[in-house]
């Protein structure tokens, strides 16, 4: 698992590798100027203030004899103030430039991770989506991907930079002077092993401590959507002693947590304490048996600083690393599902014809809910099915849209077998209104045309009065701009059902299927917007479900489904005759107005 | 836990009035204020005599080639590491109880707050917004003041001590070094104030795209069936470049800005070179001396660019600020008369010996009640109700049924007019004394986390097992929570079990008739549950309706039938009021209502014969 995830990190940077690796090397760069430059006061102080003769690396000789030698620059000591200050100013530049090739690697393999993960989740067929947890999924691509992020975007530089930084700065000091170097090596391995270990520990109190918070803001949370109940018990003082108990404990684990930060700190700090104490002892016996020049010495002290920061972090860095190899795991999980097929290739014939379901059999897992089904629906009809809960009329429209496919026997659509047309264009030919309709958070005029990228805001209205949605919308103090969903206005249930009829009305389709969609809607609106249908439906093939007789009977013909079968179809006329289900229900829901007015 | 962010404020200005309460409630903890103070001047001090002690070892023992007073030497550095360790422990530790202190007891005082809090408050600001303010905005704020005194203290005495020893050692090289002082302030306030922008941006971004992965797969299936997959993906596309271009914007200043304030000490340190190289050539200081100033011009940018940080924080923790302490000094529309509490205790503190018992009488005298001025729910309005009559309320919605219950609960209080209980204005009493002995139950039923049976005896705290179960058994819910795994010890809030409505509905009512109410409200469920719930439920109101003042919100034809008045309630006023019997007869509003009412669960019922 751990060699899969770290295969598939590596293989998240594809075309971003050449900035990135153009990243690592500058940070090379950098770390070699940084652990340079304090050579520059070193040298000054040694040889150009203090006369000793030139004991520095080639480039640093190389430099002064190009300027003349040391007596030119004793007379212009303004040489060795440009010479700190061009270093500080070309390591600027490489800092510039590596930030910007990092960053562009790192935003780019997380945008190419995030994008395409998205994307593969849109094409993930309708029964995953159907059976998986979505709390689960959203998980993945927000939480393990934002851990997966940030080690990309930084924690990744920051381990290459601990490895370059052992590597560049040992060499550096080791042609300085080699007891001081052998002392700042070794005192590496008990901070990191100090750092490594007390992350752990505090990933662990971070975990506790975050728990003990989400326990508390549960109980903030339900005291105040519950205020009703809290206040109608009179249970105040009772609800202050449970919050208090929660806030009590919080307060607990928050400092408990922090304490160990203060022991982590405190113990790194005393390794620091320790490596500085011992650079400066050693470093002044050393000098003073001229084994160490003063420059030099100064040189050293500004390296401990230098070496040790990024080492005292390097426990987060490995603990965030060791997180990113679960993330990616999970993440390459959902990855690993497969995606649709046929969703891009196929036929794409008019659908404007019968529709035929030739021995049609169909089941979720094991559960038959389609058995033997056959029927012909005219093209240009409008056909109503009548069934109740679980008599399968609902997976009929998924099976059309080849939400699902069957498991056995034919759907045809003008003679055309629908497994061998284009999925993306069986459905968008075919418009469907589903029970409990989704609306994405954004206005609802980019809803009602959410088909289009630019809907035409005309047809938009139209689409909103057909559905007699148009005059709810203009009450709304935006109008069609009113924002809808989690950030905005939240419509009812009938509302919303009526701005998916609009949404399904944009643009052109050749069927229409309306699934129990016009239940939450009252019985007057409901017959208002099949009067609009009527009116403007130009050879579209219509099919309604529902269980309210008003609903159907207007219809060319009505199928009564039971147990997955058509049990009974005819017209309203036929079904009445044929005095079987359809009539009882029928005289149910009739009845009303009789019995009523005898109460 | 809800995700909202309220909407900031627009002004980015920092609001001393904000952070003066703030402010008085961290000076509880003076002590340990004190200490990080304490703290962190000593670790300015000894940054300080570090830079000494680099100086010590140049010029006493390395030029003059000596190794006299070594031990010295040795025992004054492992000392001053030994205190700089110290002072980071208690540093440390100071910060982390402040910061556990200081957002517990905001928290609590916020909460506190929130239960006196009148019910228009509540309909002024929206419960997640309220929640996001107690959890997101206390933490965020409370860290910042807990943890700046380490910045402040430190960083105001390495910038002193420096100066001071600067001065100290030698006027000219002092000068030239605080020259570069203003400058780099200036230059880290601007950079940090950019920094901080783009740094919200990138998290502004990375919060929507969080909630369209959120939309993208909740709404999947509606995706598939309007063949959405492309356009969804180029909207997350933009989403997604808009993010990297912002955080590659935050990078870059990022990036931009060390080099800057690293080339401006590097001038400064340049010129320190060329004064201070002469003047050792002079023999007027020493190379030790040299050294100290150039090392002293590193140590002073990083208090400065702290500074700046904090400066930058303070301004975009503005809002958040605002937010907590608007929530911290609200104060509440309905109070009772310090007389009253006087008697009868205020709401944690009941004197309930002083209480007298309630009988249940219940009178509307002229009572108007308005949301907004200009827009009155009631109008004069009077209703007078004896002892143990059971009230049904009909009527469309925003006619004033729920505004009726609301009064009758001191949720609200009229505007103008008195409402009496048992003969005696309600102002005259405390807010306890009618609340405790009221029964309320919902429309939507409000448990809490925890087991069925701490539901339940949420009604009377002090009830035993038995009372409980007896309360569960008269509702008729005791044998579904029987049937169940863990029965009575069944999680019941989110993400528990999987009650249905009908069945929280019914825990609802066993936590009502637990608590004896001698005044009841319900508020019917408008939805259709199944029939068998539906006759649970109707079954269970009239066990708790017996011998009860109630006044229900009447959705239900049984219910509205069982009453023994009848108020159809519209705009505010009583448009009809009666028995069933007479008001059928009458063939009014009422006759309407009730046949729509009939026709609708007419209609439930032949979808259960399909």
């Amino acid at each position: 698992m751990k060699k899969d995830s770290i295969a598939a990190i590596l293989r998240y940077t594809k075309g971003f590798r050449l900035p990135m690796l153009l990243s690592f090397l500058l940070l090379g760069c950098e770390l070699i100027i940084s652990f340079v430059s304090p050579l520059v006061m070193s040298v000054t102080i040694d040889s150009v203030l203090g006369g000793a003769p030139l004991n520095t690396p080639w480039y640093f000789s190389w430099f002064i004899h190009a300027v003349g030698g040391v007596e030119i620059i004793r007379k212009n000591l303004w040489i060795m103030a440009a010479a700190m200050l061009g270093l500080q100013i070309i390591l600027g530049v490489f800092r510039f430039v590596r930030a910007k090739c990092n960053n562009m690697a790192g935003e780019g393999v997380v945008k190419s991770l995030r994008d395409r993960l998205y994307y593969h989740i849109q094409r993930l067929p309708y029964a995953y989506h159907a059976n998986t947890q979505t709390g689960d999924i959203i998980q993945r691509a927000t939480n393990d991907m934002d851990t997966v992020r940030r080690f990309v975007s930084g924690m990744m530089l920051e381990f290459v930079r601990t490895i370059l930084m052992l590597l560049v700065g040992i060499s550096i000091m080791f042609t300085l002077n080699k007891l001081l170097t052998l002392i700042t090596a070794i005192m590496v391995i008990p901070v990191a092993v100090a750092s490594v270990m007390f992350h752990n520990k505090i990933r662990e109190q971070i975990n506790e401590q975050e728990t003990v918070e989400g326990q508390l803001f549960t109980v903030i949370q339900e005291n105040l959507t519950g205020t009703r109940v809290v206040r109608a018990f009179g249970r105040q003082a009772f609800e202050m002693e449970k919050f208090d108990e929660q806030n009590e404990e919080h307060r607990e684990k928050l400092m408990i947590l922090i304490r160990s930060f203060a022991n982590l700190w405190t113990t790194l700090d005393a390794l620091c304490g320790i490596e500085i104490a011992a650079i400066m002892i050693v470093g002044i016996v050393l000098s003073v048996n001229g084994k160490l020049s003063i420059g030099e010495f100064t040189a050293f002290t500004s390296y401990v600083y230098l070496f040790f920061w990024p080492i005292r972090g390097f426990g987060r860095v490995l603990n965030h690393f060791s997180r990113t190899l679960v993330a990616v795991d999970r993440i390459e999980e959902v990855f690993n599902a497969e995606e649709e097929d046929g969703l891009d290739e196929g036929l794409t014939p008019d659908l404007s014809g019968d529709i035929c379901f030739k021995d049609v059999n169909f089941a979720y897992d094991t559960t038959p809910v389609i058995k033997n089904l056959n029927m012909t629906i005219k093209g240009g009809s409008t056909v109503a099915f009548l069934g109740g809960t679980g008599s399968g009329k609902s997976s009929i429209s998924l099976l059309l849209q080849r939400l699902y496919d069957p498991q056995s026997g034919e759907i045809t659509i003008g003679g055309t077998d629908i497994s061998k047309i284009k999925k993306t264009y069986l459905r968008s030919r075919i418009s469907i209104v589903l029970q409990e309709p989704f609306l994405y958070s954004k206005t609802i005029r980019e809803n009602i045309g959410i088909k289009f990228k630019q809907p035409d805001m005309e047809e938009v209205k139209q689409a909103a009065k057909s559905a007699a949605i148009h005059e709810d919308i203009m009450s709304f103090e935006d109008g069609y701009e009113t924002v809808v969903g989690e950030r905005g206005v939240t419509l009812s249930g009938g509302q919303k059902q009526r701005v998916a009829i609009a949404r399904a009305l944009m643009g052109e389709s050749d069927v229409l299927i309306f699934d129990d969609s016009l239940s939450a809607v009252d019985t007057k609106t409901d017959a208002s917007i099949r009067e609009a249908l009527t009116r403007h439906r130009k050879n579209v093939t219509t099919i309604i479900i529902s269980h309210r007789i008003t609903t159907l009977m207007e219809a060319d013909k009505i199928f009564v489904i039971k147990d997955g079968q058509v049990v009974e179809e005819g017209n309203h006329e036929e079904l009445m005759n044929l005095g079987g289900i359809y009539r009882r229900t029928y005289d149910i829901q009739n009845a009303v107005v009789v019995e009523g007015s005898e109460v | 836990m809800s995700s909202i962010v309220e909407k900031d404020y627009q002004s980015q200005k920092i609001k001393l009035d904000t952070w003066k309460v703030i402010f008085k409630i961290a000076l509880n903890y003076k002590g340990a204020y004190a200490r990080v103070l304490g703290c962190g001047i000593l670790a300015g001090i000894v940054d300080l005599c570090m830079s000494f002690m680099t100086m010590w070892a140049i010029d006493g023992f390395m030029s003059p080639g000596t190794t006299k007073n070594l031990p010295l030497y040795i025992v004054a550095i492992v000392g001053l590491q030994a205190l700089l360790c110290l002072t980071t422990l208690l540093m440390v530790r100071a910060c982390g109880y402040l910061e556990s202190n200081l957002s517990s007891d905001v928290r609590r005082e916020a909460f506190y707050k929130l239960q006196t809090m009148s019910f228009s408050y509540f309909d002024k600001t929206a419960v997640g917004f309220l929640i996001s303010r107690l959890t997101n905005d206390v933490s965020r704020i409370m860290e910042m003041i807990s943890w700046m005194g380490i910045d402040l203290s430190w960083g105001t005495m390495a910038i002193i001590a420096s100066l001071i020893a600067m001065f100290a050692v030698n006027l000219k090289l002092a000068l030239i070094t605080i020259v570069c002082v203003p400058i780099l302030a200036i230059v880290s306030v601007l950079f940090q104030k950019k920094i901080l922008k783009y740094q919200r941006q990138t998290r502004k971004y990375n919060s929507m795209i969080t909630s369209s992965f959120n939309e993208g797969i909740t709404g999947a299936q509606t995706t598939k069936t309007l063949v959405r997959e492309e356009l969804n993906n180029q909207d997350f596309f933009t989403l997604t470049g808009n993010m990297k271009r912002a955080s590659l914007r935050a990078a870059l200043i990022s990036a931009v800005y060390l080099p800057v304030a690293s080339i401006i000490i590097s001038i400064a340190i340049g010129f320190v070179l060329i004064q201070g190289g002469h003047d050792v050539m002079k023999s007027v200081i020493t190379v030790g001396q040299l050294n100290f100033f150039i090392n002293i011009g590193n140590m002073m940018f990083e208090p400065i660019r702290h500074f700046a940080g904090i400066f930058a924080e303070f301004q975009s923790s503005q809002a958040a600020a605002e937010r907590v302490v608007e929530v911290l000094t609200a104060t509440s529309d309905i109070v009772d008369t310090p007389e009253v509490i006087e008697k009868y205790g205020d709401s944690f503190n009941p004197k309930r010996e002083n209480w007298e018992p309630i009988k249940g009488d219940v009178e509307f005298r002229n009572v108007s009640f308005w949301y907004k001025e200009n827009e009155p729910v009631l109008k004069n309005f009077n209703l007078k109700v004896k002892a143990g009559e059971n009230i049904a309320l009909v009527g469309a919605t925003g006619g004033g049924k729920t505004t009726i219950v609301n009064l009758v609960c001191r949720f609200y209080e009229p505007c103008e007019g008195e409402i009496l209980i048992d003969g005696v204005n309600v102002k005259e009493r405390s807010q306890l004394w009618l609340q405790s002995s009221l029964g309320y139950v919902l429309q939507t039923p409000h448990l809490f986390s925890g087991t069925i049976r701490e539901n339940i005896r949420y009604g009377r705290l002090d009830a035993t097992d038995e009372e409980v179960e007896n309360a569960a058994m008269m509702v008729g819910a005791h044998d579904f929570i029987r049937s169940m795994e863990k029965g009575y010890d069944t999680e019941a809030g989110e993400g528990g079990s999987n009650m249905s409505t009908g069945q929280k509905q019914l825990i609802s009512f066993a936590r009502a008739i637990l608590a004896d109410p001698k005044i009841f409200v319900l508020d019917e469920a408008t939805s259709a549950i199944d029939t068998e719930s539906e006759m649970k439920i109707q079954a269970a109101a009239e066990v708790l309706l017996k011998n009860r003042t109630s006044f229900i919100i009447a959705h239900r034809l049984s219910t509205i039938r069982n009453a023994d008045r009848i108020l159809v309630i519209d705009e505010g006023e009583v448009i009809e009021e009666g028995s069933h019997r007479q008001l059928m007869r009458k063939k009014g509003h009422y006759y309407e209502l009730y046949m729509n009412q009939f026709r609708n669960e007419q209609f439930t019922k032949s979808l259960e014969a399909l």
